[in-house]
């Protein structure tokens, strides 16, 4: 096709206007220099407003003469009492120097408090905000919000954004809290089937160690929470637990053991290590690692209009610790194992589930969609309301946990 | 009309960039508002019936290899019938096209460029459909045909990388929010595969018209396949999506899906496929437009109106006043209207056609061939 010359002048003004633009670099109020990155936002209850909100604001690195990384490890926490999450911004934005972007926003923390209350109108709003991401983590705090970000200090890591996004990737090897995105939470709250719940989360410190749980000395590793494992450290912050939510409003928390039930119910489970009272000695434990062998198998019966759910759990266990007269290699010792721990597990698991049913009235494992193709229509299914109906449960529970030998002793 | 001849593969990306433009603003997310968890066996129904109605189309268009819904009309009811099908033809692709444009420009406003005036969003667009359609049908077409399997791509990486969060049983209740809701209400939804308008003014493009069955089936195909995927993974995705209306389901999908940790915020790639998407479809849009436009007046040089008709465009565009309007005409005006013009009207002269066709072909054979060619 022949072109014109008219047509090439356009072009090329196309052309140069384009570069033109793109080679100019920032020019307008939006550039780096001018923002400042919020990495956490905390929720409390204010003393005299509505709300208490407690912002984590990186301090890009001025060391390096440049503009700097906006995941800089040096951070600073304000905190504002304003009547809602947006004025609150807007209060800082007027304090600041710079203009805040929540683009990097990697947690938000609710206080148990402020979560007892009720936190949809905030959740709506942090999911209305196309700053911040779907994927950044929700926290509920066993203490202040506030004191929960003023105490977060990375101690492996330097970027504190990264940190609080690598923070609850320890659930895919200790199952002892799980990771919760907004946006996952914001499903699960407007799912029929399924309650929501979040991260529970804490600052430890000695003070804390001093809890109820632990004088009673009778708690195991894993039946602590958030706080309350006896690690000998300045305060910092510790993710361990779920908080169970009734709608919006939190309803009770879950400790570690109980969120590796959980993960274990719901298929989330990817590996973890339990300690079980050993069967050949008194007074010893074995500690295995877990691992799904296959999907856990749920299924829902409604006898007389109340829900019979019975959970069939299939695990893979490794065995880790050993002694001087361990032998795995006898078939009895390890069928012996096996009966022990899937009874133990079995217990903890009926625990679990009937503490989330009758204590929290809160079906987190989503036991619901294995039921809902008993209804035909979107009303029959509303009008039976599963998420009230869930307290009226009965479980059965069936675990089959296969146990290999150690890794590199099998005998001693 | 003087159409460049187009081959097989160029059509089938003609018909389909229009519902790939449909289920990246939110046609899937109105499905599932309409029938709730039956919405995939919605999308099931109103395929089969969409293939069962091309059936019958592309039989209708055998007396009439070189023709298009136009020249049809023309043949049954003279110019008067023409220049009524000429315009409602014009009315309905202007409207589509700007509520496609507006929806589009709001989305971007809001999530990229958020002090930028709409005004210059809707100009950009509209600039570059302009421009190519100042070079010629040829490179609107060719352009088409790059852009459609760039937007495929960009389309199923979404459906794939939220599969490891299906819960697929958030298809029941079955029967969704009713019989009714599903099978008879439900039918209506069958304005969600709008590419059939394209399939009215297909075949005088045509290289080879005996592909023209083949061809409709491909891209219907094609197009419902997409529409039922995006459903699909709407539905098993985010439970959300049954009580919440958001701004895009799919750039939603984009936020909420998991690249890793390299790629960590890709939504700006997806989204340039999908303005390259929407230039297209608007660049197609406006050919048709203006040889609609030159066929019912017979204007010999008609490449001075695309100007008159990007203002159109541009000025419909600016009638809605936020996204709750384009919305409203989308679900109401533009649904009844799609179904009326596509599904009846001129389905109702593709018949009367054919039957005034086999009727004057018995009685003067030469006569039909004249107006045939």
């Amino acid at each position: 096709m022949k072109i014109s010359t008219s047509y090439k002048y356009l072009v090329l003004f196309l052309l140069l206007s384009i570069f033109t633009f793109s080679l100019s670099g920032c020019y307008n109020s939006q550039n780096i220099d001018r923002l400042a990155y919020i990495v956490a936002i905390g929720l409390d209850i204010g003393e005299n407003n509505k709300l208490r909100i407690s912002f984590q604001i990186s301090i890009p690195n001025s060391s390096s003469g440049e503009s700097g990384s906006s995941q800089s490890s040096e951070s600073v926490v304000n905190a504002i009492e304003c009547s809602s999450i947006d004025s609150g911004i807007n209060l800082l934005n007027s304090y600041l120097s710079k203009e805040v972007n929540l683009s990097h926003c990697k947690v938000i923390v609710f206080s148990e408090k402020f979560a007892y209350g009720g936190i949809s109108e905030s959740l709506y709003t942090l999911m209305n905000d196309i700053q911040i991401r779907p994927d950044c983590n929700i926290v509920v705090s066993r203490c202040d919000a506030e004191y929960f970000l003023k105490n977060s200090e990375p101690l492996l890591e330097k970027l504190s954004a990264k940190y609080y996004e690598i923070a609850p990737s320890s659930s895919e090897y200790t199952a002892y809290t799980q990771s919760v995105t907004l946006s996952k939470f914001f499903s699960n709250y407007n799912d029929s089937c399924t309650e929501c719940y979040a991260i529970l989360g804490g600052v430890n410190s000695k003070s804390t160690h001093d809890t109820a749980s632990n004088i009673s000395g009778e708690e195991k590793d894993a039946d602590n929470k958030a706080n309350e494992t006896l690690i000998d450290s300045k305060p910092n912050i510790e993710n361990m637990g779920l908080a169970v939510f009734n709608g919006d409003k939190l309803a009770g928390e879950l400790s570690g053991i109980e969120t590796m039930c959980h993960q274990i119910v719901s298929n989330y489970l990817d590996t973890c290590n339990i300690t079980i009272p050993s069967p050949f000695e008194n007074n010893k434990n074995v500690s295995l690692r877990l691992r799904l062998k296959n999907k856990t198998k749920n299924k829902v019966y409604l006898v007389d209009n109340s829900p019979y759910i019975t959970t069939k759990v299939n695990l893979e266990a490794r065995i880790l610790s050993m002694d001087e007269n361990s032998d795995y290699l006898e078939s009895e010792n390890i069928k012996l194992l096996e009966e022990y721990a899937n009874s133990y597990l079995e217990s903890k698991i009926y625990e679990y589930l009937y503490k989330t049913s009758k204590t929290l009235n809160s079906d987190i494992d989503g036991f619901g969609k294995y039921v809902i193709h008993n209804f035909l229509t979107w009303n029959d299914w509303k009008s039976y309301n599963w998420l009230e109906n869930y307290k009226n449960s009965f479980f059965n529970v069936d675990v089959n946990i296969s146990v290999k030998s150690g890794y590199l002793i099998l005998e001693s | 009309m003087n159409y460049s001849k187009i081959g097989s593969i160029e059509a089938i990306s003609l018909i389909i960039i229009v519902i790939l433009n449909h289920i990246v603003l939110h046609f899937p997310k109105n499905l599932i508002d309409s029938c709730g968890p039956s919405s995939p066996i919605n999308v099931i129904y109103i395929s089969i019936l969409i293939f069962i109605f091309l059936y019958f189309l592309v039989k209708l268009f055998k007396n009439f290899t070189s023709n298009d819904i136009i020249d049809i009309s023309e043949f049954l009811g003279g110019k008067f019938l023409k220049i009524i099908i000429g315009i409602l033809f014009i009315l309905y692709f202007l409207i589509t096209s700007s509520t496609s444009l507006r929806n589009f420009a709001e989305i971007l406003k809001v999530t990229y460029f958020p002090n930028v005036n709409i005004y210059i969003l809707l100009i950009a667009f509209l600039i570059v459909a302009l421009i190519a359609n100042k070079f010629g049908t040829n490179s609107v077409i060719r352009c088409n045909l790059i852009i459609v399997p760039l937007v495929l791509i960009t389309l199923l990486i979404p459906f794939f990388l939220t599969i490891t969060r299906y819960v697929p049983q958030r298809i029941f209740p079955i029967l969704g929010y009713g019989f009714n809701e599903t099978f008879f209400k439900g039918a209506t939804n069958i304005f969600a595969i709008n590419g059939i308008a394209y399939i009215y003014f297909l075949m005088p493009m045509l290289k080879k018209q005996e592909n023209f069955k083949s061809i409709s089936f491909i891209g219907i195909g094609i197009s419902t396949l997409y529409l039922f995927l995006s459903v699909i993974t709407l539905l098993f995705s985010f439970a959300d999506v049954l009580s919440v209306n958001k701004l895009s389901s799919v750039y939603s999908l984009i936020r909420g899906a998991d690249f890793g940790n390299f790629f960590q915020r890709p939504d700006a790639i997806f989204f340039l496929g999908w303005m390259l998407s929407l230039m297209s479809y608007l660049s197609i849009s406006l050919m048709l437009i203006t040889n609609i436009f030159r066929k019912i007046t017979n204007i010999k040089n008609s490449s001075s109106m695309i100007y008159a008709f990007c203002s159109s465009i541009f000025i419909i565009s600016l009638i809605p006043k936020g996204m709750e309007e384009i919305r409203y005409i989308e679900n109401n005006i533009l649904k009844i209207f799609t179904i009326s013009l596509l599904f009846v009207i001129s389905f109702i002269i593709m018949i009367i056609s054919n039957i005034k066709y086999i009727k004057t072909h018995n009685k003067h054979p030469k006569e039909v061939d004249l107006i045939e060619n």
